[in-house]
């Protein structure tokens, strides 16, 4: 028992001291480098501009075309209907019963890409200013030139550009015209259809809908006609469910004629 | 000379008074005359002069311009002044751009932009056109202000009219997307104009040209040569990847196989690869045909005949599939099909139904939607004909499946159109095989309510609202309704146009029926006058036919009321869809004032039998109402307009109608003899006065003309002779036409009109001018005293026989709601199910007749039925049993029946399930019990259909023990522990209530067989409990009630102690232990929670074991359960509290207390923030948050605050008025919707002072050489000598006159200066001009 004992003595104390502080270090080094959460966070998961601000500001372009999505295409809707404790967007509206309605959002594509970019403002300055610090930290010198990220929607993706000149110099020196983050999405596909949708609105009511799966068997359109008139228009993805919510007030019945739900 | 002169000058002088007298004096005639006539015009239009009665409801106030047809002055909708709010309208919503609203609503502030006086449409900002988004990427119908403003450039046209906005086919890589030109550009893809058609351009992306991809490594791929290019892979176009000579010279090893896959909904072959190879076609196996396995090849097998019919047969062995043309790839499952290779086959989803007036099979494809009417609709041969009960239906063929939709008492219309998709894109449509119709419809709004705000359609006068007429007929939901009964000489007088419902819709609503079909009630007013025979003595005798209006005595009358009435809605004589009707209209007539006499005709009631013919489908099998093209056309509705009435008022001549009653009078008295007084065309030249004047002047001339020298003989000038004339025959004038007076005066009081009030006119004049001549005539004339003494005579006897006089008698048409037929016999509403295509639904059933009534309305099985008041109670008898070996024998029908089961002594067995039906020889609910209850209203229990209406009623005996029975004295006969005998009552309502008074038993017996098994808490659908299994309640709970359901009778204990035996469990559950369970076949126990085992913060557990048969005396006979049954409840361990509250204006945070913290600022613009924030409950403070105000300036109310659901909650944007407030704040954590959970509540007061005010200057003085003010805040001025200081300076840039802030401020005294002064206060606010001039010595001493 006494030699047993000698096992925490002082020398044996101080091993365990030591071996305690090698393993804690070597636990940090391996998060550090290995977990990625802590990668992304710590911005060097990558050499490359393009990657870094992908990884973090992916995530961010994402959630918010999912809200802006699902509102009308608007980050904070200003007229709009409410369903389901979520406000969407009128995109056609009339006040007025029978009449047609009118397109308040005819720059739709532009509109939307004008909330992304909105939304993602501050995420994208954060990642750009964590971007430089992150390359300096790891011994580059790292030159940002002034831009602006842009938003832009295109078939099955959206592409965030940043139009700032990028440079990184260490032992040589790299130059990057843009940064580009590439989203898979098809909310260029269902403005396009919502687009379509609405003028039909805005010129004779109600939309017919059935063409639009039939001739794009991976959508699905739904209606809601709601008893004030006003008709909510569920685009999604079936594939991918993306979705694109909104809503459309034109030849409405006024209150008490009867509504059938479609 | 002189004198002459002088004496010419006075004649003239007194010739021009005189001239002017005559002027004035022939010119008041005429339109006195002109005013009597005017009585004859009383009947000339239809007097409506039943008023629509004043109705409270905005839903009718629209119906009551309806019938302003002339005399009632309603404001028309279209007409209503509306003003266009540019931007900024505030709806019930929100804010949107370009609404109209009125100008109440704009002075009320509800339009926060640019308001203009014109409706938006009529505004060059507001107009609608297309908006094109750099050159056409993208393009919309949009007002112009709205696409400007986005930076979009506005094009007055439709977007299919505008170049860049034309769409056409976009091919990118492996796919095609049908957009325009600039779009695809964009994209990356190949623009193909010539295909026009979305449906093509989707074939063509299809279609696009593929062909085997050898990459590196001899791998095979089948796709398009870009996507080959993109693999650096070398391309062989329209080879497989199963090519021999792939195989032979670049090594690749992709074989044929016999496996299918799905690609574009067709089936295709697929090689050992994976690659896609020809379209599957089972005769093209490899071993039967290898060239099929080399090169991509036009697939030969066919799905669908010629006809494009699908064979059937060739689904399971041909994948050449078109989902346009009804086939589609499924899995073989799917389709029902067995394919010949693979796991693939076609499946048709086109829809056939009958069509029973054509009396032929009809395909639909799939997606295909079309419109089915039940008889005639819409416009027809002036009536608005849609059928009372009938519906405007939907059909759509979904996947094979034929579904309706229905309008609801039309208030929807169908509309469909019919297109050629272009299968190849080539833009040809016709070659055979190339393009095929294709339907598409949609029930859109009836506007038929709209109609009647265009009316009127005449103005007051008649003349035609061309502006309303062009509205009504701009709606294709309305059409312009003429009642033209009575022309005279070929001019209208009973006549008028009304906008009216195209497609009428029916009423569920009785007090609607009656206003709509009111309105077209009318009244048409015939003048009758007294004739000729009079003068000849033979007493008063009237005209046989009116003057005017005479024909609405006949049907014309009567037919074209019923028109119009049947256009208002199901009102008046008409039919229903079946082709049975009713008379719906009355005609009653008023007698005339002095004959009392009644219209010399009446019209009969036009009868429903006439319009049978509009129930016919198969006379109006192909009527459709078009939908509107999308974007080709601007073609709205079915185009079928009526153009209405644009001048049948200005046509009419009212003199020239009077003076035709003249012309006839004078006619008859003398005859032809007199060329003058038959000249019509003199008369209608110069009217009533023009005419009398003009035959007074030929009488003068004709006795002594004006001028005549021998006349005039002894004055000594011509100039004085014709100053005398003059005088004279002025004087004769003067006294002719206080004669015409007093004719004219005597036939208005006497209601002489027409040609007799003329005559009364004549004569009078006559007598006046004869007379007053013979007065002043210096010679004797006889022959005039005669003619005035003659005319005198005429108007005696005018006076006296009553000659000219009228009358109004009136015919009144009442259009009255429509009512189903009477005398209806079950046969007749049975029509409302038999159909097989339509559903019958409440309307249409009552449409039948008048006893029809639809029971079950709002389940799917609804039922028309004949319900004749009767007093009989329902006869129940047997009906059929669904289980193996059972039957009803020993019926005593309507009293009792008995249940024999296949066992050898006929009883069910214990627990077994015997499902069974009873019949009603009418239809009628029923209920049940095992017990015989005193009245209907007591049994407890219903057959499986419920409280539906039925003669087949369902009941279920299972679960039933002997012992159960006997427990409760269910059994009657209970022979020595084997069996038992039952009885189930049964009392049935019919739909007038009639009950049985005894019920009718149904006997069984129930074999005993030992229950060896437990209760079992999870037996179907899981367990049921209250509060459910793992529930969390909230903070503080320390007791609840609690119920849990089970399988049978029981009895239950529970304990906090697992493995408790169910004898040693002390806390005991109240169980429900009757025969029928409570709840879903299941049985409750209860307790509440509390002091035996009370509940803690945290989990909670409880044990549960129960013991059956209850009613069991043996204690071994009963089950008690072995296993605990582990119920959990768990109790909030944290309070939910809301931590803080407060309030951000301008970035600054001010927390809120109930102590009014003083919230100040000076900002010009602003808004609050609130935010709470959420602690403890049961999400670690996730919560949802509601907020509202307890004290504000104004009403507000509160809502859930927009960002919640969290421990932060948010509301931004508060846009506040100063003032106290005192918001409260209320917050749950119930995110499982249970009902349970923690609540929390605060509140917080704040004062709201925002100075939204520059500084004033309140005092201006001079103190010594020093120049002084003071402002009502502290302040800093500043001033400068230049005037514009005040547009475009700042305190900032002007002289200072200020130290810090302060209310007091100085500069030095020159009065040689104008000081310009600005000030700003502590907040930066500034008056936008100068907050003061001063020019010393002048404005300030």
């Amino acid at each position: 028992m006494k030699e047993r004992g000698n096992l925490f003595g002082k020398k044996g104390q101080v091993t365990i001291f030591i071996i305690v502080a090698v393993l804690v270090v070597s636990i940090s080094v391996l998060a550090y480098f290995f977990l990625p959460g802590v990668l992304v966070d710590l911005g060097i998961s990558s050499q490359n501009p393009n990657e870094y601000v992908q990884g973090c500001l992916e995530d961010s372009i994402r959630e918010n075309v999912k809200t802006i999505s699902e509102q009308g295409g608007s980050l904070n809707p200003e007229h709009y209907v409410t369903d389901k404790d979520q406000k969407i967007e009128y995109l056609c509206y009339t006040d007025e019963n029978y009449l047609p309605c009118v397109m308040q959002q005819p720059l739709l594509k532009q509109h939307v890409e004008g909330e992304i970019e909105n939304a993602i403002k501050s995420q994208a300055d954060s990642c750009i200013d964590s971007l430089k610090e992150t390359f300096e930290r790891k011994g580059y010198t790292a030159s940002i030139g002034a831009g602006e990220m842009k938003i832009e929607l295109l078939p099955q993706r959206i592409v965030s550009t940043f139009d700032g000149q990028v440079t990184l110099t260490k032992e040589s020196s790299e130059r990057f015209d843009k940064i580009s983050v590439v989203v898979n999405n098809n909310i260029y596909e269902l403005i396009t259809i919502a687009n379509s949708i609405l003028n039909w609105e805005a010129r004779y009511g109600e939309a017919e809908t059935t063409i639009y799966m039939n001739y794009y068997h991976d959508l699905k359109v739904e209606k809601n006609l709601q008893s004030d008139g006003t008709t909510i228009y569920r685009l999604t993805n079936r594939e991918t469910g993306d979705k694109f919510q909104f809503a459309s007030r034109s030849v409405a019945l006024p209150p008490g004629i009867g509504v059938e739900n479609a | 000379m002189k004198l002459v002169k002088t004496k010419k000058s006075g004649a003239l002088i007194l010739g021009i008074i005189a001239l002017f007298q005559i002027f004035v004096l022939t010119n008041a005639i005429p339109a006195e005359s002109y005013s009597i006539g005017e009585i004859e015009n009383a009947g000339r239009t239809a007097s409506v002069e039943k008023k629509v009665p004043k109705l409270s409801p905005k839903f009718f106030s629209i119906l009551v311009s309806f019938f302003a047809i002339k005399q009632i002055g309603f404001v028309s909708a279209i007409d209503e002044n509306f003003n266009c709010c540019i931007s900024g309208a505030e709806t019930e919503d929100g804010i949107a751009t370009c609404q109209d609203i009125t100008p109440t609503q704009a002075s009320g502030g509800e339009c926060q932009g640019q308001v203009l006086s014109s409706r938006c449409e009529e505004t060059s900002q507001c107009k609608t056109g297309t908006c094109v988004v750099g050159d056409g990427v993208s393009c919309s119908s949009s007002p112009k202000v709205t696409c400007e403003s986005g930076g979009g450039e506005w094009v007055d046209k439709t977007p299919a009219n505008v170049p860049e906005c034309r769409r056409g086919c976009c091919i990118i890589g492996s796919g095609s997307r049908f957009e325009t030109s600039t779009q695809c550009e964009i994209d990356g893809g190949n623009f193909n104009a010539g295909i026009g058609t979305e449906a093509a351009c989707i074939l063509a992306g299809q279609n696009l040209l593929q062909g085997a991809c050898v990459t590196t490594g001899n791998a095979c791929t089948f796709t398009t040569g870009i996507e080959c290019g993109r693999r650096s892979g070398s391309f062989f176009k329209g080879i497989l990847c199963t090519n021999s000579d792939l195989k032979e010279n670049l090594d690749v090893e992709c074989e044929a196989s016999t496996q299918t896959t799905i690609k574009d909904d067709k089936i295709y072959w697929i090689d050992s690869c994976g690659n896609l190879a020809n379209i599957y076609d089972a005769d093209k196996i490899y071993e039967k045909d290898k060239s099929y396995w080399e090169i991509v090849s036009p697939p030969t097998c066919k799905v669908l005949d010629s006809n494009g019919n699908v064979i059937k047969n060739n689904l399971g062995t041909c994948g050449n599939l078109d989902r346009f043309r009804g086939t589609i790839a499924v899995e073989a499952s799917e389709a029902d099909v067995i394919p010949a290779y693979g796991n693939f086959a076609g499946k048709d989803l086109s829809c056939t139904y009958k069509d029973s007036v054509k009396n032929i099979d009809i395909t639909k494809k799939n997606g295909e939607k079309w419109c089915i009417y039940e008889g005639s609709i819409g416009d027809i041969e002036g009536i608005s004909s849609d059928t009372v009960g009938s519906e405007h239906w939907l059909a759509r063929c979904e996947n094979g499946d034929l579904k309706l939709e229905h309008s609801n008492y039309r208030d929807s219309v169908c509309a469909q159109r019919t297109t050629v998709v272009d299968l190849n894109g080539d833009g040809d449509t016709n070659d055979n095989g190339e393009g095929e119709s294709f339907t598409t419809a949609s029930l859109v709004p009836n506007q038929a309510l709209a109609c009647p705000s265009f009316n009127p359609l005449q103005d007051k006068k008649g003349k035609a609202n061309q502006a309303n007429i062009d509205a009504c007929n701009a709606n294709p939901h309305c059409a312009v309704r003429n009642v033209d009964v009575q022309k005279h000489n070929g001019k209208p007088t009973f006549y008028f146009s009304v906008c009216v419902p195209r497609y009428p819709t029916g009423f569920d609503d009785d007090s609607a029926a009656q206003t709509m079909c009111a309105a077209a009630t009318q009244k048409c007013t015939q003048i009758y006058q007294k004739n000729i025979g009079s003068l000849w003595g033979s007493g008063s005798s009237w005209n046989d036919a009116a003057k005017i209006n005479s024909e609405c005595g006949n049907v014309e009358f009567s037919q074209k009321m019923n028109n119009l009435c049947v256009s208002m809605g199901d009102c008046g004589s008409y039919v229903n869809y079946e082709g049975q009707g009713s008379d719906n209209a009355q005609i009653t007539y008023e007698k005339g004032g002095k004959s009392g006499k009644k219209p010399e005709k009446i019209p009969a009631i036009f009868s429903w039998t006439n319009y049978v013919k509009y129930s016919d489908r198969s006379q109006f099998a192909n009527q459709i109402i078009s939908l509107p093209e999308p974007e080709e056309t601007s073609g709205e509705g079915d185009g079928s307009t009526n153009t209405g009435s644009t001048n049948q008022f200005e046509d009419i001549d009212p003199m020239g109608q009077l003076n035709e009653g003249f012309g006839e009078f004078l006619s008859s008295i003398f005859g032809n003899n007199n060329p003058t007084l038959r000249d019509i065309n003199i008369q209608n030249t110069l009217g009533i006065g023009g005419t009398t004047m003009w035959g007074i002047a030929q009488f003068w001339s004709g006795v002594a003309p004006i001028g005549d020298s021998s006349y005039l003989a002894g004055y000594q000038t011509y100039t004085t002779e014709l100053a005398a004339n003059t005088a004279k025959a002025g004087i004769v004038t003067l006294f002719a036409t206080i004669g015409a007076y007093a004719g004219a005066y005597i036939a208005q009081q006497l209601g002489i009109s027409g040609g007799p009030a003329q005559m009364l006119v004549l004569a009078g004049g006559t007598a006046g001018g004869t007379l007053s001549y013979v007065y002043i005539a210096t010679t004797s004339s006889p022959w005039a005293l005669g003619f005035g003494i003659g005319a005198l005579v005429i108007v005696g006897w005018i006076i006296i026989s009553g000659f000219g006089t009228t009358e109004k008698r009136k015919i009144n048409f009442a259009c009255l709601p429509w009512e189903a037929p009477a005398g209806t016999t079950e046969a007749d509403c049975n029509k409302c199910n038999e159909n097989e295509l339509f559903k019958c639904t409440k309307y249409r059933c009552e449409s039948l007749g008048q006893t029809c009534q639809l029971l079950n309305g709002n389940t799917d099985n609804p039922i028309c039925k004949s319900v004749q008041y009767e007093n009989v109670a329902p006869v129940i008898t047997a009906g059929s049993i669904n289980a193996t070996g059972y039957a009803f024998a020993d019926e005593d029908v309507g009293k009792s029946v008995e249940i024999e089961s296949p066992e050898e002594n006929g009883c069910i067995l214990e627990f077994g399930s015997v499902r069974f039906t009873l019949k009603t020889d009418e239809y009628a609910q029923c209920k049940w019990d095992f017990v015989e209850r005193d009245v209907y209203e007591n049994m407890e229990n219903l057959p499986l259909e419920g409280t539906d209406s039925s003669k087949n009623h369902t009941f279920d005996l299972n679960g039933l023990s002997l012992g159960m029975l006997n427990a409760f004295d269910i059994t009657e006969d209970v022979i020595l522990g084997l069996h038992g005998d039952g009885k189930l009552y049964v009392r049935c309502s019919d739909v007038h209530n009639n009950i049985n008074p005894t019920s009718y038993i149904v006997n069984f017996c129930i074999n005993e067989g030992p229950d060896t098994t437990p209760v079992n808490f999870d037996s179907q659908t899981g367990v049921l409990a209250i509060p459910k299994n793992g529930a969390t309640l909230p903070y503080g709970t320390n007791s609840t009630p609690f119920k849990i359901f089970i399988n049978e009778p029981a009895e239950c204990k529970y304990d906090g102690k697992p493995s408790t035996s169910y004898d040693l469990m002390n806390n005991t559950l109240e169980c429900s232990t009757s025969p029928t369970p409570e709840l879903l076949g299941r049985w409750g126990c209860e307790t509440p929670l509390d002091n035996d085992l009370s509940l803690n913060p945290g989990e909670n557990k409880i044990y549960i074991k129960c013991k059956d048969k209850p009613w069991e005396t043996n204690e071994s006979k009963r089950n008690t359960n072995v296993d605990d049954y582990l119920y959990k409840l768990f109790v909030t361990e944290d309070k939910l509290e809301i931590g803080s509250i407060y309030i951000t204006v301008g970035g600054s945070r001010f927390d809120l207390t109930n102590n009014y913290t003083k919230v100040t600022g000076g900002v010009n613009q602003f808004s609050i923030d609130l935010t709470a924030q959420t602690s403890g409950g049961n999400e670690n403070g996730k919560a949802e948050c509601s907020y509202k105000f307890e004290q504000s300036p104004i009403l507000y109310t509160g809502d859930r605050f927009f960002e919640t659901n969290a421990n932060t909650h948010k509301q931004k944007g508060l846009n506040l008025l100063n003032g106290n407030y005192n918001i409260s704040i209320k917050c749950n954590d119930d995110f499982d919707n249970d009902g349970i959970s923690n609540v929390a509540e605060t509140s917080g007061t704040f004062n709201l002072n925002v100075d939204m005010s520059p500084p004033l200057i309140v005092r201006t003085y001079r103190d010594g050489n020093s120049l002084k003010l003071k402002t009502d805040e502290s302040a800093k001025c500043a001033y400068s000598n230049q005037p514009n200081y005040c547009q475009s300076g700042s305190v900032s840039n002007g002289t200072s006159m200020t130290s810090g802030f302060s209310t007091d401020h100085s500069t030095s005294w020159n009065p040689g200066q104008i000081y310009y002064i600005k000030c700003k206060d502590i907040y930066d606010r500034e008056s936008q001009l100068c907050a003061r001039i001063i020019i010393p010595g002048v404005n300030v001493e």
